[in-house]
């Protein structure tokens, strides 16, 4: 394989993505266009993927994105979250594809392999062509609410559940989101009004005003300074003004669509590096600042999915100068 | 609402109607509440699919009963009371035998494709000497050197199949239902159980019940069973005679 590093990411073509495939007035004509504009158009034009992934996974299947930052540290226990240059999004999805007939996993796991890992393919469930102008958005889900479609994958493995039913869980990834264009994930300009009012809304919002399910666990840990003189016993001291910081595992089970959406707008606009404040109930009632690495999202059922996400406090708020 | 008696409930399978002596609908929802931290309630919402199922016990007016092809693949739609289903599964069939007796039979599905409409009249008659009795019913192979009992007068055959429906994101039906285990299984009370058994059961020639009516006209399929032994008991107490039972099962698929 040769790396044309004038060319790295070579929009203009894809083996998913046929010039040929998208010809007319109503069609992205090249991969490029479909890529710089099917986001940002108001009326979503015509496209059409060269044999899609279009299995549909099975409840259960989860979505992880992550922000990868540097950690800084700093003396009372003061520290900057450095985020790793501009692609430090990463998006997976581990998909569970349970008791399927042997047909079906056969095309699901000859699919894959034909990727062979590396290769990149489009996981999208709806075609476009076909669907109205109002619901063409639904063209752009991998998995309704996450407009991320192009994938390689990492792993599969599979059970033979019994005659004819077979479970296969794929591990999915997807590094091609930045700070730049994370609100994409869950965006685009031909989403309904109503679901791009909810995202524009907590997209800035600087309180979590959505309260978690219980329970909600707390874990306090003291910066401590410890001193031991040879053999002595070890001598313990305050460490810093700042000795107690809270991490907290927020659960928020069983919420609805609308819900969800509203906290994946708040929690990718934050990109791991923006804090937000919320509020501590009794005991120890008091409104802190927090930033939030990583969520896990679970779909359970019909509007029914858990968001599960780790906050950390910070002793200072951080906001970004200029969101996208 | 009015009162719905007894021989104005309709149980309908596959547009066949069935003589029903009880009959269950019962649908459940995983709805759950939500209180948040602090206190409140969210909403209520439910995190998995509907599990509906009908059963019923009935008897059977006809030569044949259609509902033992149902455990295979293929689904079914039906009415209970005027209430529609379809994606309906059969996962137990029963069949209970003993003298002097109606011989009874029942079944479960599982629906999975929801109900429509609501509760509505109909009715439905037989004549009930025409039915399948227990003296009558004919046994093939019920002897002590088979399965090691003698004059039976309890039998019980039950077939189970297993479903697990296919649940896919976005959907409130599952895209398809598969099939698992098909297995049968027959309960024998009578005396004695023969020579007791080991570890690794017994094997036997095949069995079969033949149900049939006083004037020895069939009433549903002859039923067959051919496996292992599974397990006997003997049971004995005082002012009585000793009991024998056996527990035979049989794996279909």
């Amino acid at each position: 394989m040769t790396l044309d590093l004038k060319n790295f990411w070579n929009l203009d073509e894809r083996d998913f993505y046929q010039n040929s495939n998208n010809q007319g007035a109503d069609y992205y004509n090249s991969y490029s266009s479909f890529v710089k504009n099917s986001k940002t158009d108001q009326t979503l034009k015509n496209f059409k993927y060269s044999n899609p992934f279009s299995f549909i996974p099975s409840y259960g299947s989860t979505v992880n994105i992550a922000f990868v930052s540097d950690v800084n540290k700093y003396g009372n226990s003061y520290f900057l979250m450095e985020p790793r240059g501009l692609n430090r999004l990463i998006f997976s999805l581990d998909l569970n594809f349970e008791n399927r007939s042997d047909d079906e996993s056969d095309l699901i796991i000859k699919y894959i392999n034909e990727r062979e890992g590396a290769l990149h393919f489009p996981f999208q469930t709806l075609e476009r062509v076909g669907l109205s102008q109002q619901d063409a958005y639904k063209s752009l889900y991998s998995m309704k609410p996450y407009m991320v479609q192009d994938f390689t994958c990492s792993k599969i493995s599979s059970s033979n559940n019994y005659v004819n039913n077979n479970s296969i869980n794929l591990q999915f990834d997807n590094t091609l989101y930045s700070q730049l264009n994370s609100k994409q994930i869950i965006y685009s300009e031909s989403l309904p009004s109503e679901s791009k009012n909810i995202i524009e809304e907590y997209w800035n919002k600087g309180e979590l005003d959505i309260q978690p399910s219980y329970s909600l666990d707390r874990e306090e840990i003291y910066a401590l300074k410890n001193i031991q003189l040879g053999s002595s016993r070890t001598f313990k001291e305050k460490n810093g003004i700042n000795n107690k910081l809270v991490s907290i595992d927020l659960k928020f089970n069983a919420i609805k669509d609308d819900v969800l959406l509203k906290l994946l707008a708040f929690f990718i606009s934050k990109q791991g590096f923006e804090t937000f404040q919320f509020q501590l109930e009794k005991p120890e009632k008091r409104k802190l600042n927090f930033y939030c690495s990583e969520i896990n999202h679970t779909f359970l059922y019909m509007d029914s999915h858990d968001l599960n996400v780790r906050i950390n406090e910070v002793p200072v708020r951080r906001r970004f100068f200029h969101k996208p | 609402m009015r009162y719905i008696r007894h021989q104005e409930c309709e149980i309908e399978i596959n547009s066949n109607k069935f003589f029903a002596k009880r009959a269950t609908l019962s649908a459940g929802s995983s709805v759950q509440d939500n209180r948040v931290y602090g206190g409140g309630l969210r909403s209520y919402s439910s995190t998995s699919a509907l599990e509906a199922s009908v059963e019923f016990s009935y008897y059977i007016t006809g030569d044949n009963d259609p509902l033992i092809a149902l455990t295979g693949t293929h689904s079914c739609t039906g009415k209970f009371c005027g209430i529609e289903f379809s994606g309906a599964y059969l996962t137990s069939y029963n069949v209970n035998i003993a003298p002097y007796r109606l011989v009874e039979f029942s079944a479960a599905f599982s629906i999975y494709s929801g109900f429509r409409n609501e509760t509505q009249t109909g009715s439905f008659k037989t004549d009930p000497m025409k039915l399948a009795n227990g003296a009558y019913t004919e046994l093939l192979n019920f002897n002590k050197n088979n399965i090691g009992i003698d004059f039976p007068n309890d039998i019980n055959y039950r077939v189970s199949c297993e479903r697990t429906p296919n649940y896919v994101i976005g959907h409130e039906y599952p895209q398809d239902v598969r099939l698992g285990k098909v297995e049968k299984s027959i309960s024998v009370v009578g005396e004695n159980v023969g020579s007791i058994i080991n570890f690794s059961g017994k094997d036997f020639a095949k069995i079969s019940i033949s149900p049939k009516n006083i004037d020895y006209a069939a009433r549903g399929q002859t039923i067959e069973c051919e496996g292992m032994i599974s397990s006997q008991n003997l049971d004995i107490s005082s002012n009585g005679l000793m009991n024998g039972s056996i527990e035979i099962i049989e794996s279909a698929r």
